[in-house]
Formats: C-alpha cells, structure tokens, sequence
C-alpha cells in the first residue's frame, strides 16, 4: 500500500518535495522553540486533555454530523451528510487550531497572539481565544478584507484585539502574512505567531493539522455511528486547507475513501481572476515554504481573486501539495457564481447558511452527487457559518431591500452625530 | 579568480578603513533613476552596493524597502531587466563589487545554476539570500555559488544560537552579515543590547569580516559599529533619505551628502 502520512518533523517538514522552514535567519530559532514546545505538548496526555475538554466545554464539540435528506433527494444520488464545523464557538473550524496554538503559547510563557486573517473567521478565533486566556492581541488584515469583512472586525475589536490594516500589495491574506511575519520577527520574546492555516514555515502545517484533525476523526466515529461505514467521498474547500486536511487526514490510509478538495475558481479559470493553484500556479518558494503558487514567470505573485476572502490566497499548505502530487486528493475548482447558487440550494433545502468559502464545496457536491449511486455516502464539510457574509451575498444577490435598509442606517447614524 | 569582495575587503583592511556597503532596489524609483542613485553610493564612498532584486513578497523587509520593491514591480521592472542593470553597472563601477540581494523565489523561478551563472557573467560578485537556512540545499545554491565564483553570504542574527552560528560561519563566502537587531530591514534610533556578545560569539567561528547592518543610520551607528565589524551596511536610510528630496538632484544630494558624512568627510 502506498504511503500518505510521513512524520514531518524527521524530514525538517518537507512533505516529499513541499514544505520546508525558508524563513529569515531571525526567525529560525523562534521556528524551531516552537517545534520543540509542540513535540513535548503532543507527548503530554495533560495537554492533550486540557485541548479536548476545551473543545468540548468552550467550542461545542462535537459538530454534528447532518444528513442533508432534501439536499440529497433534490440531486437526486448520493446521500449527502455536512458536517457543521460552524457550528463551533466563533462560527468556524478555526477555532480547533487556535484553541490548541494558544494552549502552547500559554505553555511556552508568551503573552501576546498576533495572526493573520482574510475572511476574519481566523482573526475572531484568535482575539476569541485572547480574550479567554488573557494574551494580548494584534489581528493583521489586509484593507480590502476589512472593507469585505467589516463585521468580524467589529467583533474582533470588542473581543479587545487590536486590528492592523495592511495597505501593501493586493492587501489581502497574503499580505496580512507578510506582516505577521514581519511583526512577529520584531516581538519574539513575548510572542506567538498563531498561523491559522496549514501552510507557512515548518513546523505550522503541521501543527495546525493535528489541532484540525479532530474534525476528521468525529467524522469517522459519526459515520460509523449513523451508516455502520466509511464514507466514499469526502468534500471540502481548500484555501490554505487546514479544514480540507483536518477532514481527510485520518482518512488517508483508507483507500476506498476518495477525497475532493475544492478551490475557488473565481470569475473563471480562463479569466485570470482566481485563487486554483492547482489550475493555474507553479512551484515556488514564498512565505517560509514550498508549494504550488500563483505567480507569473519571473516568480512574483500574482493577484487573486474569490468572492470567499478565506480562499483569496495565491498559495496552498505543502502537504496539500504532496497529496496531489500522489494523487490521493484530487482538486477540483468551482466559480464565485457555482458557489453562489450552491449557497442558495442549501439554504431553502436544508435550511443551513454556509460561510461563502464552505459554499464552494457544497458546489462541488451539487456537481458530483447526481453521478453517485443513492447507496453511496458523501461528506461536505461546511467549514463555517455565514452570517459574516451578509454584506457580500446581499450585494452579490442585488437585494435592494438590504440595500436601502443600509442607507437608513448610514442616515440614521448621520443624524445622532 | 580572485573574488572582488576578497581584494575589497582585503584593501580595507590594510589602510585600517571600515567599510560601508549601500544598498539599493533595482528600478525603485524606475530604472533610470536607481541607476543614477547606484553611481551616487559609488561616488560618494560605497566600498560595496547590494543590488535587491525587487519581489513581490519581501518577507524581512520593513515598509521602507518593501515599498520600493512594490513600487518597481509597478514600474514593470522584470528580473532580465535587473541582469541588464547589473551587468551594465559592473562595467561602470569596476572598483565596486557588487552583489544581488534576492528573496529565494526569484533564483529559484529563473533556475539556482542559470541565476548564478548568469550573476557571475554580469559581474556579480555574491548573492543574499534570506530566506534559504543553510539546513535547506535550495537547489543547490551555494554549490551553484561557489561553482561560478560567487560568494554565498549568509546572515547571523543575535538569536542564532551557538550551533547555529557555527553550521552558517562554516558555509558562508566572502563576509558573514550579522544583523544587529532581531528584526526586520528599517531605520531605527535603538539598537540591540548584547551587540559585543553576538559578534565575539560570531568571532569565535570565524576568520571571515563582518557586515553589521539593520538599522544603521547614524554616524554615531556607523562609528559603533566600526569597533565590532569590518563593513557597515546602510540599507533603507538611504531610501527614506531619497525619498525626502524635492527633486532628483535633491535626493540625490541628500544621499550623497549622508554617506560623505559617515565617513567624516563631509563639510
């Protein structure tokens, strides 16, 4: 059988030819007391408790695991099941990864997180987690995520986190963590850099996968519970892709379990305007690692685009990288407007609102599930709830009602001042 | 062949001199213009000019030289735009060795031994590149290196510890760059405590000069920093000092007139 798990902290985290610790000398020392802080927190049974009993008193776990029976007969094949990560505390997967992250800065003596957030759902899991055990906390965000996200940094805000707008170069994610790097770099001493997906320098694609993993491992448990089975299809959005590995990684040695991991394919492949790097990026080295980016020919990256600000990223984690390299996971795209009516679907037949990220694999299994056979089992991962996206789904959908209720408000606040 | 850098370093020596090494982004503001800045820092004292090839995603670089790499990117600058430029340069200013700066995609992109073959053709002397630890190969870059006559420069930083300081002291070529702060590339007043504690440490692996950089931007940085290594390395003073100018000439003039000063040498 072939092998689709390595130990990454045997190979200085390369995940075959992928991963790797490129970061600045400076940073090194820091990579590398973090690497050494998790190996003994991942040995110790109390740690392990104390990351669990959190999960479960503070963030609500487990998620469900949902039949979608008028979702499934409407496409009329597979049976389809959501697991609803948004469900959670702060509305999204993210918060498994940073509750676990700020355990071990609490662990390693640090009194600040600073993180990186596009869509904001990693930001407010941040300031969350902040707020509960005392750290202070800096979110930087691109300015033109804040403008798409302003809600979750209002949040973020009263949480009492200070929110960083970063005004250079596309201003999204990608820029957000630059300066993460950049402000952690100059704040070692007192602070943890809480990346939020599975990507960046050893050993964060790999830390940030184990906090994930407990989304596959439910899954499992629940399926066997409801079905007396392992799913066939797994399904789930890849930005970064930590809630695509969290899913698939305790899957990986069963074979008969096909995975499908979902990009945003933007206005259009064709078009230029997207964030598939496995449609249309090449192998570089940015940002502390190895992977699949989206760059033109002299290696500098290129701007993307999504109408999900979470999957705006020209890069993707590197064991996503290895995984399509060996084929174990196959990656598919689907477009901002695929995305938009998936959305819709699930919302007048089941009644669940998906995060727009989350919506784009809900677009995958509209596709996919007609093929299936009625008999077949598929889980969607609807990695975050999307109340945040209220503003960008109103103005996507031309709701005018929303429009002039916003209007009012603006009239309104202009009156009280 | 004997490197530049060997026969530069080994001049400044002999005459008891501290030297500066400048720095500019290639095509920051445009091309034309950073090549009259390039002889500028020639002209005005530079023993050594690092020429950064401008990316799009400076990972160690404060808002001062991350902008300019962004603003030369805007201006269309492409890396066989920064090969021309520097090959260009190397014929002028035969007296100035010259080294690329680079982020590690760009080598990378172009391919580790045609970006080395191609920078030792165009008269470059070394490459920085911050982003490779000497525990990844990068493709081989620093037998790339040394295999065109260039040397490798790797960065020391006051966290690197013992071990550490030793592996990069036994790989590097021509200097070791130790960075004098824990931080990002910025104009900065303060400067790091411990400084002649990581330098003796760096001392102790190594017969190689020193390059103190990262926030030098003072005579009084540079009169310090001459009593611990052999080369100041001015890098984005001289960008936020371009930058106040009026005019051209007047940048110009305040960049010329700041590195005459470091020296003493001014009026």
């Amino acid at each position: 059988m072939k092998k689709y798990t390595l130990d990454s902290f045997s190979t200085g985290g390369h995940f075959g030819p992928y991963g790797g610790m490129y970061a600045p000398e400076m940073l090194v020392p820091a990579l590398q007391e973090l690497e050494a802080a998790y190996l003994e927190a991942r040995a110790d049974k109390g740690f392990q408790q104390e990351f669990e009993d959190l999960l479960r008193t503070y963030s609500g776990r487990p998620t469900p695991l949902y039949l979608g029976e008028n979702f499934s007969r409407r496409l009329g094949g597979a049976r389809v099941y959501f697991k609803q990560e948004g469900l959670g505390q702060t509305g999204s997967h993210k918060i498994n990864n940073v509750l676990g992250q700020a355990l071990l800065a609490r662990r390693m003596g640090k009194k600040r997180l600073i993180a990186e957030t596009g869509a904001g759902q990693h930001g407010l899991a941040t300031a969350t987690a902040a707020a509960r055990f005392g750290f202070e906390c800096e979110i930087f965000m691109g300015e033109v995520d804040m403008m798409r996200q302003r809600p979750n940094v209002f949040w973020m805000e009263q949480l009492g986190a200070t929110v960083t707008p970063v005004p250079y170069g596309t201003r999204t994610l990608k820029d957000a963590v630059n300066e993460s790097f950049k402000n952690w770099i100059e704040n070692l001493e007192d602070t943890h850099l809480l990346v939020g997906s599975a990507l960046s320098a050893h050993p964060y694609p790999t830390i940030v996968r184990d906090f994930q993993c407990v989304i596959g491992h439910e899954v499992r448990s629940q399926m066997m519970q409801a079905e007396g089975r392992l799913p066939d299809v797994l399904v789930a959005c890849v930005g970064g892709g930590s809630n695509s590995l969290g899913m698939f990684y305790p899957f990986l040695g069963d074979e008969q379990v096909e995975m499908i991991g979902v990009e945003a394919a933007g206005l259009g492949i064709g078009t230029g305007r997207h964030s598939a790097r496995f449609q249309g990026g090449r192998l570089g080295v940015i940002e502390g690692y190895k992977s699949y980016f989206l760059q033109d020919e002299d290696g500098q990256t290129l701007g993307t685009h999504s109408v999900a600000a979470g999957l705006d990223y020209p890069g993707i984690g590197p064991e996503h990288a290895w995984l399509h390299d060996l084929g174990r996971v196959k990656y598919t795209g689907a477009t901002d407007s695929e995305t938009l009516e998936a959305m819709k679907l699930l919302m007048r037949t089941e009644g669940l609102i998906p995060a727009l990220e989350s919506a784009h694999a809900v677009a995958e299994a509209v596709r996919r599930a007609p093929a299936m056979r009625p008999d077949q089992l598929m889980v969607v991962n609807l990695s975050g709830r999307g109340d945040k996206d209220i503003f960008i789904v109103a103005e996507a959908l031309g709701d005018r009602a929303w429009m002039e209720f916003l209007r009012s408000k603006v009239e309104a606040a202009d009156h009280g001042e | 062949m004997e490197n530049k850098i060997d026969r530069k370093l080994a001049g400044l020596k002999s005459s008891g001199t501290h030297g500066l090494m400048a720095h500019i982004v290639v095509g920051y503001p445009d091309l034309a213009r950073s090549e009259r800045l390039l002889d500028t820092l020639a002209d005005s004292g530079a023993d050594l000019i690092e020429l950064q090839v401008p990316f799009s995603d400076p990972l160690a670089d404060g808002p001062t030289i991350m902008t300019a790499n962004l603003k030369a990117l805007e201006a269309g600058v492409r890396v066989a735009d920064v090969f021309r430029f520097a090959e260009k340069a190397a014929g002028r200013l035969s007296g100035v060795p010259l080294l690329f700066m680079s982020y590690l995609n760009i080598p990378f992109n172009y391919g580790m031994e045609a970006f080395c073959r191609d920078s030792a053709a165009a008269g470059i002397c070394g490459l920085i590149v911050p982003d490779i630890p000497p525990e990844e190969t990068a493709e081989g870059y620093r037998g790339h290196c040394l295999d065109h006559g260039l040397h490798p420069v790797y960065i020391l930083s006051p966290s690197s510890t013992e071990q550490r300081v030793r592996l990069i002291a036994s790989l590097a070529g021509g200097f070791i760059y130790c960075t004098a702060m824990v931080g990002i590339t910025g104009a900065r007043d303060k400067q790091q405590a411990g400084l002649q504690d990581f330098i003796s440490r760096v001392r102790a692996h190594t017969g190689l000069p020193l390059a103190l950089g990262f926030g030098i931007s003072s005579r009084e940085h540079v009169l310090r920093a001459a009593g611990l290594a052999e080369v100041s390395v001015i890098g984005s003073k001289v960008i936020d000092l371009y930058n106040q100018g009026a005019s051209e000439e007047d940048s110009l003039g305040r960049v010329s007139g700041f590195l005459r000063s470091l020296r003493g040498s001014a009026p």
